[in-house]
């Protein structure tokens, strides 16, 4: 992973000679990156199941006509989908800047660390135990178990414990909970179908109506990152040069955990738990912007939007005219990705 | 103990991470000493697993009373009643199962957590369990017909035995990192069950069916047989470990002390390992997985006897076995005869007791 | 005096040895031979959907049957709850873990399961003589008239045969061009379809040799379809069914609202028939009451087809 990156990043410093301003080439790269993410969306609108003509594709975008059939499917089936997808891949890609930050570990995402499965678990368990299936209760659960799991984990880890362990209780935790969903689900009853396909994180056109109750929270969660910025490029230097650039450390650790929660909340309740999003995106970020977190975000954002449609995307096209879950593709991604971190990184 | 973690850290250079980590508390002993306390908590241990036993055997949705199936217990020769059916033969395998496969996952989770030193390490965690329902599923859903029934558990171990390797493989690349272990297992495992989401969810629906019927593997299914076969491997790994006792004690310090202790940890260690997987994998094919079981039970029993592997593996076992027992007789009494999963059982009641267990010894490390 | 006690004593044991040689049988299927009481008592049946309604449209009530069954709420037998006194059967868990101690303490003298619990076969056996019946395998009638033989009720087997042929001869001759109609069954979901007919409906549309799309004949059932290829399905008739334990009559209100839905031929012209999911089991009364349904929705009004 290192020897990709390195050669990369000198090559990147290369094209822009170091007289150019900072800012200036990291918004050319922005742009580039953005335009990227048009694309693969024109792509993500276009491919499918079935099959529908580019120029059909290029028409619903700009002048919708809903009494076509293929335009109708792009316009009630494929949008709806790719705003779910949009929006959970720069959720989690958020998240993920944030956990990695806040835990000083690369290998730190909201699924390793238990966030998602606990979210699921507490899902599952409301749905089970106590029949709700109301779209509410969902995302209640969702947030709780989120918020559990998370204190949970930071409570496992103790104190300064270094990130090491952050991340084993992390997987001991996510193991916990995953152990218990499965065994949950064992207990036979009608409608588990459902439960164990929204499990492995799924992404579908049903799920934009859930973007409509989970908009406020994502909306508390992205500005507490936006806040965050100046603090965590404090943070990190070191607790100490934070502490004595006026940092309050207790209080930035509780506003990005608090900020992780909703975010990653939001994407169990809206597509279930959708894995190593968050672990992938802020390295993948970091190609292009060492650890400026004003610049950061807005490149993980870009690009967690650009994984997750893509995804997606090859989630929709790969077994044709079948559609497999997202969340099985982008563990198949981002499985890999993390060996190679480990392997690379812990020597 | 301050200057062996400073041993630790200076021989694994972990960018990126801090390695004020050791949580294990080491306590050096090298001889087998055992105390008149080890004794002592051998003792109620076996005595508190005999009780559950004596009860678990004579209580179920088929009334006998303890009298009566006291007496068809300690008199074999009985002809074959109603009563002492189910009691030799839906229950005795049952019980027999929890306790071997609750011994086996807590001496399998003593020896992973010593090798890593890591008090959260567990079985589940290097990927057997995730191999070995692959495989079955591989077997069941994809490619039917090709292994019978019988040999299914078998392939299930293997498999498990082949992703253990794989990982252990991946692990060490340069030289072998404890750490890196379970994290390479959690990246296996994660490409694994994806695999297995896919095989679930576009496998014919009937194979799905009897695949998950194999994979949710609970205590009930547990017949005469697959105890022997379960006995059989416990009995070849399990008194290989405890007789490696003095070299866990060692790896549990620190691999630069067992080495100059004279312990080779290329082999030690991958001998240890292979041990552990095979008891968790026996124990994963005979009742599914019971992941909790390996990651709490050497935890309780550290609690009695340290980090004196001696004695620690023995009574790990112990406290396994009558987690296992527990958690599989108030599962299928309590809403009987809705049948929870031991599994399920042990998670709820022992999830709190392992977290005030994890904080408290943060904080004695703390000070 | 004595000699009388005697008569009637040996008499007795005559008869004891005469009924208890008439009282047992061979029963064999594909999945084996098994010795079976003549007269069975107390059945125990470890499918609720297939095995338990068929036994009670033969009008035996098992003893026992698994269910489904969400923690502090009544045991739910589905499929038979809506049609049947449900009360006398006793709840032995769910059908992938039954409480095998619940099922002995019934003192069953016949257990009934299908091939994928063919596991527990052994253990099951030690209770009382164990019969797999291939329900996921064959047709119904075949493993209905199996269990008919089974608990002694092959007359009432018979009659329910009887009447279903009926209705598939009366349905052909109303309809004789049957084949050149064509019909999909089909369950929507939120984000995806599968090609599933439940209770009977797919044997019947079989046995009445109704058409099928070629896209049909092709396809994987049991998977899940994107809803943006329900238009290859595109048949004369499309049947879907609801389950109102699971709200997908409002789950699903928003694809039945999009165009794609609307243009499809079965809707546009009124050819759509909504039923529910559990309105009958994998049964003879499945097949009968599907049967019907289908006849009178299907021959009872001029009926379009795709040019």
């Amino acid at each position: 992973m290192q020897a990709l990156i390195k050669p990369l990043n000198t090559t990147i410093d290369r094209i822009f000679n170091t007289t150019v301003p900072v800012h200036y080439k990291y918004s050319v790269f922005l742009s580039c990156l953005f335009f990227a993410l048009l694309i693969v969306c024109f792509f993500h609108l276009s491919l499918g199941a079935k099959n529908i003509p580019w120029e059909l594709a290029w028409q619903a975008l700009t002048m919708p006509d809903y009494t076509n059939p293929d335009q109708n499917i792009i316009l009630t089936i494929r949008i709806p989908r790719l705003y779910v997808a949009l929006i959970a891949g720069g959720a989690l890609a958020i998240a993920g800047v944030l956990i990695q930050a806040i835990s000083h570990n690369p290998l730190a995402d909201p699924g390793i660390l238990g966030i998602n499965s606990g979210a699921a678990f507490f899902v599952v368990i409301g749905s089970v135990f106590f029949s709700t299936n109301s779209s509410i209760y969902l995302a209640l659960s969702a947030f709780l178990g989120a918020l559990f799991a998370a204190g949970l984990v930071f409570l496992l880890s103790g104190k300064n414990r270094g990130a090491e362990r952050l991340i084993l209780s992390g997987v001991a935790i996510t193991a916990l909970f995953s152990a218990m969903t499965a065994i949950v689900l064992l207990v036979d009853q009608q409608g588990l179908e459902k439960l164990r396909h929204w499990l492995t994180g799924s992404i579908g056109a049903s799920d934009a109506k859930k973007i409509l109750w989970v908009w406020p929270y994502l909306l508390v969660g992205g500005i507490g990152a936006i806040v965050l910025t100046r603090s965590l490029n404090a943070y990190h230097l070191g607790e100490k040069v934070a502490n004595s650039l006026g940092v309050n450390i207790k209080r930035l650790k509780i506003i990005t955990i608090l900020s992780i929660v909703l975010l990653s909340g939001s994407v169990v309740a809206l597509a279930g738990p959708i894995g190593f999003v968050g672990l992938v995106v802020p390295h993948m970020a970091r190609l292009f912007v060492k650890n400026n977190y004003l610049w950061l975000l807005p490149f993980a954002l870009v690009c967690g939007a650009l994984l997750l449609v893509s995804a997606d995307l090859v989630a929709r096209i790969i077994i044709d005219p079948y559609e497999i879950n997202t969340g099985i593709v982008t563990a198949l991604i981002g499985a890999p990705v993390f060996i190679a971190l480990v392997i690379g990184r812990l020597r | 103990m301050s200057d062996i973690q400073g041993n630790v850290s200076k021989n694994i250079p972990l960018p990126n991470f801090r390695t004020k980590t050791l949580f294990i508390k080491p306590a050096p002993s090298i001889l087998l000493r055992v105390r008149s306390k080890d004794v002592l908590s051998l003792i109620s241990f076996s005595l508190l697993g005999l009780v559950v036993f004596l009860f678990s055997i004579s209580s179920g949705s088929y009334e006998i009373s303890m009298l009566k199936s006291f007496k068809i217990l300690f008199s074999v020769g009985n002809p074959a009643q109603d009563a002492s059916k189910i009691i030799w033969d839906l229950r005795m395998p049952r019980l027999l199962a929890a306790i071997l496969c609750g011994s086996a996952l807590a001496i399998a989770g003593v020896v992973l957590q010593s090798i890593t030193r890591n008090a959260l390490a567990s079985p589940g965690l290097i990927g057997v369990e995730a191999g070995a329902s692959v495989t079955l599923l591989l077997f069941i859903v994809a490619l039917p017909n090709i292994v019978s029934s019988f040999w299914l558990p078998f392939s299930a171990m293997i498999g498990g035995v082949s992703v253990a390797l794989f990982i252990y493989f991946l692990s060490s690349f340069g030289r072998f990192l404890p750490i890196r272990l379970i994290l390479v297992g959690v990246g296996i495992s994660s490409i694994l069950s994806a695999i297995s989401d896919l095989l679930i969810t576009y496998g014919d629906i009937d194979r799905v069916e009897s695949a998950l019927l194999w994979l949710g593997g609970s205590l009930h299914q547990v017949d005469w047989p697959q105890i022997k076969v379960m006995w059989l491997w416990f009995a070849v790994a399990a008194p290989l470990i405890w007789l490696l006792f003095r070299e866990l004690n060692l790896l549990a310090l620190g691999d630069s002390i067992a080495i100059s202790r004279g312990v080779s940890n290329k082999i030690i260690v991958p001998v240890l390992l292979i041990c552990s997987v095979i008891l968790t994998s026996a124990s994963v094919a005979t009742v599914g997985t019971l992941t909790f079981v390996g990651l709490m039970a050497p935890h309780i029993a550290r609690q009695f006897c340290g980090n004196r592997h001696g004695v620690l593996i023995p009574l790990s076992a112990l406290v396994g076995s009558v987690l296992v027992l527990l958690g599989d007789t108030i599962g299928r009494l309590l809403f009987a005869p809705l049948q929870l999963p031991a599994g399920l059982v042990i998670v709820l009641f022992g999830s709190p007791y392992f977290i005030y267990l994890i904080i408290r010894l943060n904080r004695q490390q703390a000070t | 005096m004595l000699f009388f006690k005697t008569v009637i004593i040996t008499l007795l044991f005559i008869l004891a040895i005469d009924v208890q040689a008439e009282d047992k049988k061979i029963f064999s299927n594909q999945f084996g031979d098994v010795e079976v009481p003549v007269n069975p008592q107390c059945v125990v049946s470890l499918h609720d959907f297939s095995l338990t309604i068929q036994l009670m449209e033969l009008g035996v009530t098992p003893c026992g049957s698994v269910a489904r069954k969400k923690l502090w709420k009544p045991a739910y037998f589905r499929g038979a709850q809506h049609r049947f006194n449900t009360d006398a059967i006793k709840y032995v868990g769910s059908h992938s873990s039954p409480d095998i101690e619940a099922i002995a303490s019934l003192k069953p003298d016949l257990i009934i399961g299908l091939s994928y619990q063919k596991k527990w076969v052994e253990k099951l056996a030690t209770i009382a003589p164990v019969v797999i019946l291939p329900t996921r395998e064959s047709h119904t009638t075949i493993w209905a008239e199996q269990l008919a033989s089974l608990v002694n009720k092959s007359d009432k087997f018979k009659q329910q045969q009887k009447e279903y042929n009926w209705i598939l001869a009366e349905f052909n001759r109303l309809l004789p061009n049957a084949s050149e109609i064509s019909i999909t069954t089909l369950e929507v979901y939120e984000d995806n379809f599968q090609l599933i007919g439940r209770g009977g409906l797919d044997h019947v549309i079989e046995d009445m040799k109704l058409g099928r799309v070629e896209a049909y004949q092709k396809a994987k059932k049991g998977v899940n379809y994107s809803l943006e290829r329900i238009s290859d399905f595109n048949s004369d008739v499309i049947v879907d069914t609801y389950e109102p334990l699971l709200n997908s009559r409002e789950d699903t209100q928003d694809f039945r609202n999009s165009l794609q839905w609307k243009n499809l031929f079965a809707i546009k012209n009124n050819q759509f028939l909504y039923f529910h999911r559990s309105r009958y089991g994998e049964s003879m009364g499945g097949l009968i009451g599907s049967a019907y349904l289908l006849s009178s929705h299907l021959t009872e009004r001029p009926l379009k087809s795709q040019p």
